[in-house]
């Protein structure tokens, strides 16, 4: 514990901190001796391949399940000693693959961002609304208070989620591929609204299977594969084809972002010669 | 959009709650008119008029229309609770088996020479610690199959299973079975003012701690998961629910016997309305289990001349046929309806 008083308060920038995390289930673990600290302000992006470990990650990041060994401190304070309540306060969750199938209002939803901060009985407070109000906005959702959920677009529906996210007003987000499966526009307006969230101080861990987003979007990548940490790094340092060919399997190819160099574009090798008729 | 149409729904179910219940108060095998209600009132106030019609109306019928209320009331929560920690809007006290292990809990008490009076009375307790133990074992069976449909087919294995022991019981008894299984059936039959306060608080408890949970009730409609990074102690809440639910449900059997699909029907009619929100479905669920249970006795009691039909059998012929409707309607989607 004194280890833990040690670590933090003189670096307030140093939001979450990885130390020498493993994690997995009993007898199997997925990833060992996971160190990484995420900034305040800063979005991470957590790429690896299926079943590398990235939900079992950020679920125990979450506290939703334990590490193995290693702790998970989140502002200097360890998150296994903190009340569900309290970590709610400042985690934001975001899981992957979420319908809906009971038909809540959208500002319904927004608000259940809010229960961590909310008494058990009582009226909605003032700063609860405002605070589900400010992320309707912010999410783009102004005008679909009062839509059902379960009548929304998978894109709407997603930005639903991220809103709630907002409401909860975390310092950190963990965010499971939060662009799986919508259409371009709204994979570029549910980065935007990440980015921005972390560009106005949470730090935000992010699965992303998207290597272009993840270049576009993210001021470091962790690369994780078979247990271990491939790479960590600024994007350019992380997306190189030998990398990126020893996790994967495949000769992904690197070019510079058409419109920016300083961005990398991540396209797939041409069809294999068995394609070819 | 569904917030505003809450409060018409909660007047208009009011409004008709009061005739129903008024018409509960005065038919039956002797017949009563307003006026009678008047004359038997007057007796009870003044010493003068109608003795006979006080003693049935404020006696017998007063007593058992309170009872029919609070019953439906309970069941109507309990319902809406089941189907919350479920996520399943097929579940209800009667479908999953609570109410089977209720009947089983209170019959063994009441072989056990325990009694149904006192405000919380041991026939009360022992149907709440078998409905208790039968949503665990549900929640354990639907839970090890992962499967909606699951929870459905565990209710009606552990309502067969509780039905069997409870008849062996019976028989190796040689208890007078008839009158048992008249109760089982449900009835709201032999009520008395002195039932009341044995079965009323527990009730009411019950539905008090659900409608605690409200809030969290509906962050467990979004996924264990969700509900846990929301700060949400899903398990503790569960049980927390469970026992609301459960001490509603077993209340109400204790009392009154197995009304089944009253818990299934409501919720799922106001839902359709108030949205899934607990803070509106709850208040809104129990007055429509409290209508439901006045107007099923109503028709129990005037259906057949001199012959009252256990209110069970009432609610099952109503009940069944929609639940069926809604298993069909909603083909493999059960637990998502």
């Amino acid at each position: 514990m004194e280890q833990a008083g040690s670590l933090p308060e003189q670096l307030p920038s140093r939001r979450l901190e990885l130390e020498n995390l493993t994690i997995g289930f009993k007898h199997k673990p997925i990833l060992r001796g996971l160190s990484l600290t995420v900034k305040s302000g800063e979005l991470v992006a957590l790429a690896g391949p299926n079943g590398s470990g990235k939900t079992t990650l950020l679920k125990t990041i979450g506290g939703l399940l334990r590490p193995l060994s290693g702790r998970v401190f989140l502002d200097g304070k360890d998150i296994a000693g903190m009340g569900k309540r309290e970590r709610a306060g400042r985690i934001s969750f975001l899981f992957q693959g979420n319908a809906s199938d009971w038909p809540f209002s959208v500002e319904e939803i927004v608000m259940q961002g809010r229960f961590p901060y909310r008494r058990l009985f009582g009226a909605d407070r003032a700063s609860d609304r405002s605070a589900a109000e400010r992320a309707i906005q912010a999410a783009g959702l102004a005008g679909f208070e009062h839509r059902l959920v379960t009548e929304l677009s998978g894109g709407e529906f997603q930005r639903v989620l991220i809103a709630r996210a907002m409401a909860q007003e975390a310092k950190l987000l963990l965010l499971d591929e939060p662009a799986n499966n919508l259409d371009p526009k709204y994979q570029y307006m549910v980065m935007n609204l990440v980015r921005s969230m972390a560009n106005s101080g949470q730090a935000a861990l992010v699965s992303l299977h998207d290597f272009n987003l993840a270049s576009l979007y993210a001021d470091r990548i962790i690369l994780v594969t078979k247990g271990t940490v491939a790479a960590v790094g600024k994007p350019a340092e992380v997306l190189q084809e030998g990398i990126l060919n020893d996790v994967f399997g495949i000769p992904l190819v690197i070019s510079p972002h058409a419109q920016d160099p300083r961005f990398q574009a991540v396209s797939f090798p041409l069809p294999g010669p068995d394609t070819q008729g | 959009m569904s917030n505003h149409k809450t409060a018409p729904l909660i007047i208009i179910l009011i409004t008709a709650i009061i005739p129903a219940f008024i018409a509960g108060l005065l038919s039956g095998s002797t017949g009563f008119t307003l006026a009678d209600l008047r004359e038997a009132w007057m007796f009870l106030y003044h010493g003068t008029g109608d003795e006979t019609g006080a003693l049935i109306l404020f006696e017998i019928r007063l007593p058992r229309s309170i009872l029919a209320l609070g019953v439906g009331a309970a069941l109507g929560v309990s319902g809406a609770a089941f189907q919350g920690i479920f996520r399943n809007s097929l579940a209800d006290p009667y479908v999953i088996g609570a109410s089977s292990g209720a009947a089983l809990g209170a019959a063994l008490a009441m072989i056990a020479g325990l009694s149904l009076t006192g405000p919380v009375s041991a026939v009360s307790l022992c149907a709440f610690g078998g409905s208790l133990g039968a949503v665990f074992l549900a929640f354990i069976i639907s839970r090890s199959m992962g499967n909606p449909a699951a929870l459905l087919l565990a209710g009606v294995s552990l309502s067969s299973l509780f039905s069997s022991l409870l008849s062996l019981i019976l028989v190796l008894q040689d208890r007078a079975l008839h009158q048992v299984y008249y109760w089982l059936l449900g009835s709201l039959n032999g009520v008395s003012w002195t039932t009341l306060p044995a079965v009323l608080p527990v009730m009411f408890f019950g539905c008090f701690m659900v409608f605690l949970a409200h809030r969290p009730l509906d962050l467990l409609l979004q996924g264990e998961d969700v509900a846990e990074s929301l700060g949400i102690e899903v398990r503790k809440t569960r049980l927390f629910i469970a026992m609301g639910g459960s001490l509603a449900a077993a209340a109400a059997v204790a009392a009154a016997g197995i009304i089944g699909f009253v818990g299934l029907i409501a919720p799922h009619a106001v839902r359709m309305i108030t949205g899934p929100t607990h803070k509106r479905l709850l208040p809104a669920s129990a007055l429509l289990g409290a209508l439901l249970v006045v107007l099923a006795d109503l028709i129990a009691r005037n259906v057949a001349d001199n012959l009252e039909i256990p209110i069970g059998i009432i609610t099952s012929l109503g009940g069944a046929p929609f639940f069926i409707y809604l298993l069909v309607r909603h083909g493999r989607h059960v637990g998502r309806l």
